[in-house]
């Protein structure tokens, strides 16, 4: 999978690795087992800071997209069933989106036809082999 | 020993001119994206501008190439003359030479930008982008030999103390007299560490994104790193070995050593050179092929950190970067401090080494020579 991250975007750099390694996982261009980069090599092909992966992996891991092992490093885990916690997140950043497409005077239809596709363009693999 | 000495530089001449002429002399070609190291669009290769530079940097790197190899040859001559006065004209002409190839690399380069510029052949969107292939970076680990490979030739050229020192008890030298020898000693172990050195950086450098596709970033970034790891451990034992027979050869017979036992030690370090050059030379080959291939490129425009010729950006956390006009060679980010306190140091030694051998009379300079070269 390819991550591209702007470095002059006013996104943190951090927010813009976990988003793309979440939607990677989503349309399944990252399997379930499948390796990430070691923190230093992502780092370093990045030319970012170590650090700034780290606290990507760590959120990535508390959000249950990936696990992270000593010996095997950071994978990707297997599709999981949707928490109580994942439920108030998505209604909370949905709201947001809501309000903003009705603020625009976007169409009800429209804007479930565009989630709708989103939605279908998702197809997390399994796993890698 | 004047022959020896002609044919010595003769030959390196032979080498570096060449090699200079034919691994920086494609920068007219459209490749991965760039001519004379500058981002355009496919398109713009025919725009008459563009032409008109290609074509007059391309007479002008042939004519200055002709003269450069013609003028080498004739200057080794001085040797039978006057050694002094061949090394001051010798130097002389390598200076102007490495300042001609700037000049011709980089004029034309920003030439190509303010072109670039003016056309407004600019990718924004790309950039500041940073690609990572998340697929590259996992396998990073396993692309290249091992860097403990050059332990064995780092530990035994330092042993090699103990012959020196052996030979100074055995035909009682001063150390004045011995200062040549502890040159070339240094100059052993230095040329090892050196090659451990860029073994690490180079392995550990960035892997680079090329295409959309995978694969073809996996065999390329492969590609290269197991080719230089490939060419600098044989290069760093071979060249260990030629100092460790030369120390051995003088340990036996004394500092007197037969012009027979340079002309070994001279053929080791230029198979040293080969065993170097060749893997990265058919590696390079065979990245083009890859590359010109692949259906999806993926470039990222940041002429603006080439733009005076060099690489500057001070965001850049790499200290090493892969060079815009060779992509065999690798350059210095000079926006970052450290770089510069590196080349402090290497000019420092390299200096301190030069003059030192030139204190120890015509063997010692010699003998420094290709520490000095290499630096």
């Amino acid at each position: 999978m390819i991550i591209s991250l702007d470095m002059s975007s006013d996104i943190p750099i951090y927010v813009q690795l976990r988003n793309q390694i979440v939607t990677g996982i989503g349309k399944g261009e990252l399997k379930a087992g499948e390796s990430l980069p070691s923190v230093r090599q992502m780092a370093r092909d990045a030319g970012i800071n170590s650090m700034t992966v780290n606290k990507t992996y760590q959120i990535l891991k508390t959000e249950g997209f990936i696990e992270i092992d000593r010996r095997k490093g950071a994978t990707v885990r297997p599709v999981q069933k949707t928490e109580g916690r994942f439920r108030e997140k998505l209604e909370a950043e949905l709201e947001i989106l809501s309000a903003e497409a009705c603020i625009k005077g976007m169409p009800k239809e429209e804007f479930l036809r565009i989630c709708e596709e989103m939605f279908m363009s998702m197809h997390p693999a399994e796993s890698e082999a | 020993m004047d022959v020896v000495l002609f044919f010595i530089f003769l030959i390196c001449d032979l080498i570096i001119v060449p090699i200079c002429w034919f691994s920086y002399g494609n920068q007219s070609e459209y490749r991965e994206g760039m001519v004379m190291g500058v981002h355009i669009p496919a398109h713009a290769v025919e725009d008459p501008e563009v032409t008109r530079i290609c074509g007059r940097t391309q007479k002008q790197w042939k004519r200055f190439h002709q003269i450069s190899l013609l003028l080498s040859m004739l200057i080794c001559f001085l040797c039978f003359y006057n050694f002094t006065l061949f090394i001051i004209v010798w130097s002389v002409w390598l200076t102007g030479y490495v300042a001609g190839l700037y000049w011709l690399i980089v004029v034309p380069h920003r030439q190509m930008y303010r072109l670039k510029l003016k056309r407004g052949w600019l990718d924004a969107s790309s950039m500041h982008a940073v690609r990572i292939d998340t697929s590259v970076s996992a396998f990073s680990g396993k692309m290249a030999l091992d860097w403990k490979w050059h332990l064995p030739p780092v530990l035994l050229t330092s042993a090699t103390a103990l012959l020196l020192h052996n030979m100074e008890q055995r035909y009682r030298l001063s150390s004045g007299e011995m200062t040549a020898e502890w040159v070339m000693y240094v100059s052993g172990v230095f040329t090892c560490l050196l090659f451990l050195a860029l073994h690490v950086g180079i392995v550990r450098q960035a892997n680079r994104v090329y295409s959309k596709n995978t694969e073809i970033n996996l065999a390329a970034n492969r590609l290269m790193k197991r080719a230089w790891s490939q060419g600098l451990v044989p290069a760093s034992w071979i060249s260990g070995g030629a100092w460790i027979f030369l120390a051995f050869c003088g340990s036996i017979s004394g500092p007197d050593l037969p012009a027979g036992c340079y002309g070994v030690y001279a053929f080791f370090l230029m198979v040293s050179a080969a065993a170097l050059l060749v893997p990265l030379g058919l590696a390079v080959g065979k990245r083009k092929e890859i590359l010109d291939a692949d259906q999806a490129p993926c470039y990222v425009d940041d002429d603006v950190y080439w733009k005076y010729g060099w690489y500057n950006n001070p965001n850049d956390r790499h200290i090493l970067v892969q060079d815009r006009f060779n992509s065999m060679n690798y350059s210095f980010n000079f926006g970052r401090p450290a770089v510069k306190v590196i080349l402090g140091i290497l000019a420092a030694a390299g200096y301190a080494v030069g003059i030192s051998g030139y204190g120890s009379g015509r063997n010692g300079l010699f003998l420094s020579f290709p520490f000095c070269f290499m630096l």
